[in-house]
């Protein structure tokens, strides 16, 4: 999967969990500048990509994530492996 | 050792000076030495107890490093296991057998287990939990373990923080150890003054606002609605001034030595929700549950989606309330909590609708409103000595209905034993702490105070000071948060 494709499934993702359906993804975003990411709502996102990308986000990679470019990075890694 | 005692008051000084006279290199030794000196004043025996604690992860977490998956969790949970153990002995002991013996009661099992009267270690909650946290740093690869064990020793026992906090991370506090540290005149300068403003809101505000409370809450039954109200308002603001000022106390001694503790508290009574209260509220113990209880629960329900983070969010709070203290009302105290944080998720949506097209400010007004009639009902639980006292309260304190204009008269109040001075001096103190809140939006009052000509300072410094001396209670009242 290319970058742009993750970004493209991400957006909708995100757009849905934290009720924003104006978002548009950039890899510098933070919770901080998303209304409703907050650590009640992460996890809910977390499993939403975890289902549309097919695969599994260890605990010990989520806590590593402070931004969206780190998600996609995760989501790289995991896609192409 | 307390720090509104006289003990302290030659103690900080003599340490501080040795600190900047040694050179670096022995630095972490007097400050070690320092703090179990003055750990070991409160009862040498708790000594040995916050040895074996630091001895015990200290070797788990090298070992956590060394080993494989499975031996890895193994020194993780060791670890664990022997440090909460340690804290469910002294603390949740007496607790758990006297709920089972109720429970046994209910029964007529006709079997009842005694008591075992351990007296609970000062501080102990706190240096556990910071244990804790640094051994899942270490487990989850978020710090390297720590090799020196005398810097080590100091990460759990560091004696600003030791008893109170802020509960501190292993990511902020453990490297700040090893810098070398000069003595810089303006930073010893602010460390101090923040410590004066903890000691006014301890000494001056939250043990003269405690005059009315215990009053009031020894026995609520005789007293009207009105009191009780202003009497749970007064008790707010004192775990306020009390924690805060701890806090500040705290902040400001370890700056002196050129560390760098984490904030926690952001002016709590601003907060638009619950939510946002425990963000601005004893902020070192709620991101401490988040991120080590919170998180890997909600992380491992998450497949139940919007039920997953509920959940989460009521252990969450269900573990603030029983680290608080051993008894129902703090169990009950968390889990309104998390109910009430629960609703807040659940009706985010609904209530963005329904304010739509009001006035930003009047929204804000009305959520400040809620968050803090919630914090007061809430408080009751925390305070009240009995679970029946506390439902009486809640049930009395909003009803309005028995003033009468003699219980608003000096001698109406003498009448009920309450002192009309110190219900007006906390009524004032507490709006003149909420008008220097207000001022603080932008900047923190003691780095306004630092900013002014050298006589207005000093002015104030006297000011302070003096006021400590003449309203300041020196019964060597205890810190609220000791009791945790």
């Amino acid at each position: 999967m290319t970058t742009e494709q993750i970004t493209a499934e991400l957006t909708t993702i995100f757009r849905k969990v934290f009720k924003a359906p104006d978002l548009e993804l950039d890899p510098s975003l933070t919770p901080n500048d998303v209304d409703n990411w907050n650590s009640l709502n992460n996890t809910i996102m977390i499993y939403e990509v975890e289902e549309a990308f097919g695969i599994k986000i260890p605990l010990r990679e989520m806590i590593t994530i402070k931004t969206v470019g780190d998600l996609i990075a995760i989501i790289e890694r995991h896609t192409a492996a | 050792m307390l720090f509104n005692s006289l003990h302290f008051v030659i103690f900080f000084p003599l340490v501080a000076a040795a600190y900047f006279i040694l050179p670096h290199r022995f630095r972490w030794a007097l400050l070690l030495g320092a703090s179990y000196y003055f750990y070991g004043a409160f009862k040498i025996e708790y000594l040995l107890l916050l040895f074996t604690s630091t001895a015990v992860s200290y070797v788990a977490a090298i070992r956590m490093k060394q080993a494989q998956h499975r031996q890895k969790k193994l020194w993780l949970w060791l670890a664990i296991g022997v440090n909460l153990g340690l804290l469910f002995f002294f603390k949740y002991l007496d607790f758990s057998i006297d709920s089972l013996n109720q429970v046994m009661g209910w029964f007529r099992m006709g079997l009842e287990f005694p008591l075992s009267h351990w007296l609970l270690p000062i501080g102990i909650s706190f240096y556990t939990f910071q244990i804790v946290g640094y051994l899942l740093d270490v487990y989850f690869d978020v710090k390297e373990p720590e090799r020196h064990p005398g810097i080590y020793a100091l990460y759990v026992s560091f004696f600003p923080q030791l008893i109170a906090g802020p509960i501190e991370r292993s990511t902020n506090l453990l490297p700040q150890f090893g810098k070398k540290i000069d003595y810089d005149y303006h930073r010893v300068v602010g460390g101090l003054r923040l410590m004066l403003w903890g000691f006014f809101k301890k000494l001056v505000i939250a043990d003269n606002l405690a005059i009315v409370i215990d009053q009031v809450y020894a026995d609520p039954g005789q007293f009207p609605g009105w009191v009780l109200l202003i009497a749970t308002v007064f008790l707010v603001y004192q775990v306020y001034c009390d924690f805060s000022g701890y806090s500040d106390i705290a902040i400001g001694g370890a700056r002196v030595f050129g560390i760098e503790l984490m904030q926690n508290f952001n002016r709590p009574f601003a907060a638009r929700s619950m939510q946002e209260f425990w963000k601005r509220w004893h902020i070192s113990l709620a991101s401490w549950v988040n991120d080590y209880v919170h998180t890997p629960l909600a992380y491992q329900k998450r497949h139940w989606k919007m039920w997953g983070a509920l959940f989460s969010i009521m252990i969450a709070f269900l573990v603030i309330g029983i680290w608080h203290g051993a008894s129902w009302n703090f169990v009950i105290w968390g889990l309104l909590f998390g109910i009430v944080l629960c609703l807040e998720y659940l009706t985010a949506d609904m209530r963005q609708q329904l304010f739509r097209g009001w006035p930003r400010a009047l929204v804000s007004t009305l959520a400040i409103l809620y968050t803090f009639s919630i914090v007061v009902i809430v408080s009751i639980f925390f305070r009240a000595e009995t679970f029946a006292d506390a439902i009486y309260v809640v049930r009395h304190c909003f009803d309005l209905s028995t003033i009468t204009a003699s219980q608003l008269t000096g001698s109406g109040l003498w009448a009920m034993n309450i002192d009309p001075f110190w219900m007006v001096m906390g009524l004032g103190m507490i709006i003149g702490l909420e008008i220097i809140q207000l001022w603080e939006r932008k900047e923190r009052i003691h780095e306004v105070v630092g900013r002014l000509p050298k006589l207005w300072r000093w002015l104030i410094y006297g000011v302070v000071v003096v006021a400590i001396l003449s309203f300041g209670n020196f019964d060597m009242k205890q810190f609220y948060y000791f009791q945790f």
